[in-house]
């Protein structure tokens, strides 16, 4: 018995390391990022081959399950300064959003809003769900068509906002419009 | 053990009551998110409200409510000591399912929770093998260990935990509109800034090596436990602050050394002495 759960531990931290060092080569090699001279460091030691292999996918089949698999990289290695929202009108008039009653399910309703612009999804699913969320709306509000906006707004690091302002640009862009099927 | 067992299954039990309230609007069929969206962004393995349905010709929101209610009765199983192992299974199932089912929505307090769910799977199997309780242990602060290690790694090879711009982002992107509003005066005090930045970066790349080392142990599991305060109350991840305190209060909580004000019941174990120094 003690065996089997030496094996289990050393096999769920085995995977965990994996899944780590995944999701920290995937933060640390995106664009843009400004990375110190021991990140350069890190990610030649953390550049291994196993991800594309069949074993590392059959192994995701037990980090999904346990909830391991997207590593802990969380803000890592640095944090964007710009916030992104989106927003919905019809006829001119802005679109109230869907309004949870319980705190946890409106901060996942805030966690979905965030995540739709990070690189979670793909720019094809954010507009698909753009485009549930929509439909949603048009049930509700009685409405044949609806505009969706992006909204972002970009603020200055601390050095700059100290010469500046705390914000520097704030955009709208119009992403598309959602038409009823007659 | 069983003090550890109805710690994760109450606190699972909290989180899915949420689901019931707002569920309709999450997961129906006139909901937010449209389950054959969902259904685009999971692999074949996982289950989700929308494939039960299907399968059994049920309404999204029908199906929810029995899993719900099927949760519910894992939990009170569980709390009465019955079928300790099929209902800990059950719960973990069906969190995972409904996570599943909006992956959307589904953010870092949800995945820890199911890893505590597996967890618990775990301990209620092993739950008389006395003499393996210390490795159970282990599994979970072993588990915590990497958890934050990785967290602070990812943080220290940046430059924006290093100059306290990352703290001054999660003000002005993250947080509530109250503490933004202290933004511009936090600008005079940029020592802060930069203060809690590189507090945050040494707390959870030293938490596994502190926490083990006696003379540390208490300071860091308090350090890191001001941290998720810290963070509820600043970007107001609540739960996600919950999670991780019980966490490790579950994994670390014994070196607190708290004294019961109450006796026990005979059959129960709260097992500090076999507990790993």
């Amino acid at each position: 018995m003690k065996t089997f759960i030496k094996l289990l531990i050393a096999m769920h931290m085995g995977f965990v390391s994996l899944a780590c060092i995944n999701g920290l080569s995937q933060v640390l090699t995106k664009d843009g990022q400004s990375i110190n001279k021991y990140g350069a460091s890190v990610l030649k030691l953390i550049d291994i081959e196993i991800y594309d292999t069949k074993l590392y996918e059959a192994l995701k089949v037990y980090g999904t399950c346990t909830g391991t698999f997207r590593g802990y990289s969380f803000f890592s290695p640095n944090l964007s300064r710009m916030a992104k929202n989106f927003y919905f009108l019809s006829e001119g008039n802005l679109l109230i959003q869907p309004k949870m009653k319980y705190f946890e399910t409106s901060f996942k309703y805030k966690a979905f809003k965030s995540g739709l612009f990070q690189d979670i999804f793909s720019t094809k699913d954010r507009d698909d769900y753009l485009k549930s969320l929509g439909a949603h709306l048009m049930s509700h509000h009685s409405s044949d068509c609806i505009d969706v906006y992006m909204t972002y707004d970009q603020y200055n690091d601390i050095a700059e906002a100290k010469e500046d302002d705390v914000m520097c640009t704030t955009e709208n862009i119009h992403l598309f419009t959602l038409r009823k099927r007659k | 053990m069983r003090a550890r067992i109805l710690t994760i299954a109450t606190l699972a039990f909290l989180l899915i009551i949420c689901f019931f309230i707002d569920g309709d609007l999450l997961f129906g069929k006139s909901g937010i998110i449209n389950g054959e969206i969902n259904e685009g962004d999971l692999k074949v393995f996982q289950v989700s409200i929308y494939k039960i349905s299907s399968f059994f010709g049920l309404e999204q929101n029908v199906t929810l409510k029995l899993l719900i209610l099927a949760f519910a009765g894992c939990f009170f199983s569980i709390v009465m000591d019955k079928l300790l192992v099929l209902s800990s299974i059950g719960m973990w199932f069906i969190y995972w399912v409904i996570c599943n089912s909006g992956i959307g929505y589904a953010y870092g307090a949800d995945y820890f929770m199911i890893f505590f769910l597996y967890y618990n799977i775990i301990l209620c199997v092993f739950r008389n093998k006395k003499s393996i309780h210390k490795y159970l242990l282990l599994m979970l602060q072993l588990h915590l260990c990497m958890v934050y290690f990785f967290a602070g790694l990812g943080k220290i090879v940046g430059t924006d935990w290093w100059d306290g711009n990352a703290m001054w982002a999660v003000i002005n992107v993250y947080s509530f509109d109250f503490v933004k509003g202290y933004a511009e005066i936090l600008l005079n005090y940029s020592s802060i800034l930069v203060f809690l930045s590189v507090a945050t970066i040494l707390v959870e790349i030293l938490y596994p090596f502190l926490i083990f080392y006696r003379p540390t142990r208490k300071f860091t599991l308090f350090s890191v436990i001001a941290m998720h305060i810290g963070i509820a109350g600043v970007m107001g991840l609540f739960t996600f602050g919950v999670v991780m305190t019980v966490m490790n209060l579950v994994a670390f909580g014994h070196y607190l050394n708290i004294k019961v004000p109450f006796k026990l019941p005979k059959d129960v174990d709260i097992n500090l002495e076999t507990a790993p120094a």
